[in-house]
């Protein structure tokens, strides 16, 4: 073989070698992408109970309303829990921003003992949400630049056709914000839902998993209505039931600003939900 | 006979009250209560058994469409006081049996916004257990002076209307009566030189107005929300001052200095900040501006000092995980001091608390540092911890410890340090 025909060979592999390898990063890319800009509506409220169940399978049962409402620039969430009585009349809201604008959430909190609205830093997400296993970085809409990821295969979960995908944290402020050194994802094929999420530590040990336990279309809009996360260290496991879950409701404005939380929900605020309670 | 058939018919009656079915059907909508009992011990000294006390707390809620109600109470009869016990006469009057409303309020709503009427505790701005802003109510020092100010506001009367306009929530009140703070019973456990009235040897108190009615009102004002990535408060109040001001009023026939005792009324304007610093940091700020403030002064001819006033607060919050760590520093200065008045020129306290919760929220911790320079004559420690192995059952321990001159506000429990227990059924 000619040495200019081998070289030329030899680059042909390479670039080609190199082709797949991005066409497989941008293939990875492109399905988280799609995964957080699937259609969830344009707002959405449901009843959420929130199991928090210990390593004897005790559980305690928390509720609360949650309302979710688009914007041209963020995504903006209200929590107001109303079971049991400790955290009764607890509220959260929630600003986001959209992924393009580079701009961290806004949060804040108000506690019914202290009668007092808090602005919470959102940099430290590691905290877990009303004690459960969920942490504050777990319930943020699924984000597509923070992590490196790559497609590392296909699997049926539930019966579902899903793509695995591996992300690591793009940058150490994300690590910094989440904790986690890992991340392992099973997205359903067809609708995009996240059906399985491993959560790996700095040593790459599995400490967590987030799992899909029922889907349901509500709405026109493949949804989760239950969901499960597992913390191996500390053997406890926490569930998130989204009961009465409707799209598109009409949701006032009023109900989406940091002054609201405090006076929490009325009579009326909300459109009646529907009969079909699950 | 006729008394009989009453009674038999009475008798079922109050029976099928009394019964579970029936009570159910008289709950509001919202119900809880709390039933315990609980402990204080002094952690050094003899007969340190400061408090056997058995309590009830309760919430009642109910909305309708137009509007609802909140009532919140609370009882304690501490058997400390009782019988034998170190404390003076007026101490066990007071101690004995307490009880009293957190808040007791009826609501209507008026559009997006709402009317609230009736006893309620309003809280302005964001500092942690700081009072800068946050004036409207007064506090019960009955168990000390670093209680949970949750625990120590006393709800006012008042009539207040509230309306959210955009980002903002707007807000006016008028409180309908005075009430003032609630200092400890002279010779009682928490009693300190800070609570002292003028010494009968050389005062007389012979004059005391009444501040019922039009002369015990106040009226205020807010407004919150951002401006860009800012929280912002602002806050106006007119009000009568809730500690006691000493006017001389001249002198007795027995030659000692007659004084009034007086809750001058003042007005106050104030703004807080808050914002996001990233890196986990919210910095906080508020700045309050007190006019007519008076102060006694016992070498004055006449009258009392009037000055004005600065309070101001300066807090960096720091979010490490499950904690929030809050440090504080607050600022207080009489702007026009003079020699003799009883109050500082120039007051500092620095406060570092650390709040988190363990164990799926079982565990609820709070840990403060708070001096007012120099640390070492007059500082305190303070541990928190509320453990709710089930949902209804909770457990309180709390550990007290002070450190100071016995002048100061916390030096003065240098040797009273404390460690509070209680247990509580909630249902």
């Amino acid at each position: 073989m000619l040495p200019i025909f081998k070289t030329l060979t030899v680059s042909a592999l390479l670039l080609s070698a190199a082709a797949a390898m991005a066409a497989e990063t941008r293939t990875a890319d492109d399905i988280v992408r799609q995964a957080r800009d699937r259609d969830d509506g344009k707002s959405f409220m449901s009843q959420v109970s929130l199991i928090l169940l210990d390593k004897q399978g005790n559980s305690r049962i928390r509720e609360f309303s949650y309302l979710q409402k688009d914007y041209p620039d963020s995504d903006k969430f209200t929590m107001y829990f109303s079971a049991p009585s400790d955290v009764r009349d607890v509220a959260f809201h929630i600003e986001n921003p959209h992924e393009v604008l580079g701009r961290e959430d806004s949060q804040w909190m108000y506690l019914p003992v202290s009668r007092q609205t808090r602005r919470i830093s959102t940099t430290d997400k590691r905290g877990a949400f009303m004690g459960s296993d969920y942490s504050y970085a777990d319930l943020d809409k699924i984000r597509a630049e923070d992590y490196r990821q790559t497609l590392v295969g296909e699997e049926q979960l539930l019966g579902r056709d899903c793509y695995v995908i591996e992300r690591e944290p793009a940058t150490p402020a994300v690590l910094a914000k989440t904790g986690y050194n890992k991340l392992k994802v099973w997205i359903d094929k067809k609708n995009s839902l996240v059906l399985r999420q491993d959560f790996f530590d700095v040593k790459g040990v599995m400490f967590k998993q987030m799992r899909t336990l029922k889907t349901e279309t509500i709405d026109q809009i493949d949804s989760i209505t239950l969901s499960e996360t597992e913390d191996f260290i500390a053997g406890t496991r926490s569930q998130l039931r989204f009961n009465q879950l409707q799209y598109n409701v009409a949701l006032d404005d009023r109900l989406f600003t940091q002054t609201a939380i405090k006076r929490g929900l009325k009579a009326g605020d909300l459109p009646e939900y529907a009969v079909s309670a699950r | 006979m006729a008394r009989l058939g009453l009674n038999r018919g009475l008798l079922p009656a109050l029976l099928s009250l009394g019964s579970p079915l029936a009570i159910a059907e008289w709950l509001p909508e919202h119900h809880e209560a709390e039933i315990g009992v609980a402990t204080a011990v002094r952690l050094h000294g003899d007969d340190r058994g400061t408090q056997k006390a058995v309590y009830l707390k309760f919430s009642l809620e109910d909305a309708w469409d137009s509007g609802y109600y909140k009532a919140k109470g609370r009882a304690r009869y501490d058997f400390r006081y009782d019988g034998n016990n170190p404390y003076s006469d007026e101490a066990r009057d007071d101690y004995r049996a307490t009880a009293d409303w957190r808040h007791l309020y009826w609501g209507h709503y008026v559009g997006d916004g709402e009317l609230t009427v009736g006893w309620q505790q309003v809280v302005w701005g964001r500092a942690d257990e700081l009072r800068v802003l946050d004036q409207i109510n007064p506090l019960d020092y009955r168990e000390g002076v670093i209680g949970l100010l949750e625990d120590s506001r006393i709800a006012v009367p008042m009539i207040r209307l509230v309306q959210p306009v955009a980002e903002w929530e707007l807000e006016g009140l008028v409180i309908t009566d005075f009430v003032k703070n609630k200092a400890p019973a002279v010779g009682s456990e928490f009693d300190a030189p800070i609570f002292a009235t003028p010494d009968p040897r050389m005062f007389v108190v012979d004059s005391r107005p009444g501040y019922d009615g039009r002369s015990g009102f106040g009226y205020g004002a807010s407004a919150n929300g951002r401006i860009g990535a800012v929280d912002v408060s602002f806050v106006a109040l007119n009000a009568r001052q809730q500690d006691p001001v000493y006017a001389v009023e001249g002198l007795s026939g027995e030659g000692l200095i007659r004084l009034e005792r007086q809750f001058p009324r003042y007005s106050m304007g104030g703004a807080g900040v808050a914002i996001d610093a990233g890196h986990s940091i919210v910095v906080r700020s508020e700045v309050a501006y007190f006019d007519n403030w008076r102060v006694t002064n016992p070498y004055r001819a006449y009258g009392s000092d009037q000055t004005a006033m600065t309070k101001s607060l300066l807090g960096v919050d720091y979010l490490l995980r499950d904690w929030l760590i809050s440090t504080q520093w607050q600022q207080q200065r009489l702007l026009d001091w003079k020699p003799g008045m009883v109050q500082d020129k120039r007051d500092d306290l620095f406060t570092v608390s650390a709040e988190g919760s363990q164990f799926q929220d079982r565990l609820k911790t709070r840990l403060v540092f708070g001096m007012s320079p120099p640390a070492r004559d007059d500082s305190f420690v303070q541990g928190i911890f509320t453990y709710k192995p089930v949902d209804w059952l909770k457990l309180g321990l709390e550990v007290d410890v002070f450190f100071g001159k016995p002048e100061r506000q916390f030096g003065a429990y240098a040797n009273r340090d404390q460690m509070r227990l209680s247990a509580g059924y909630l249902f």
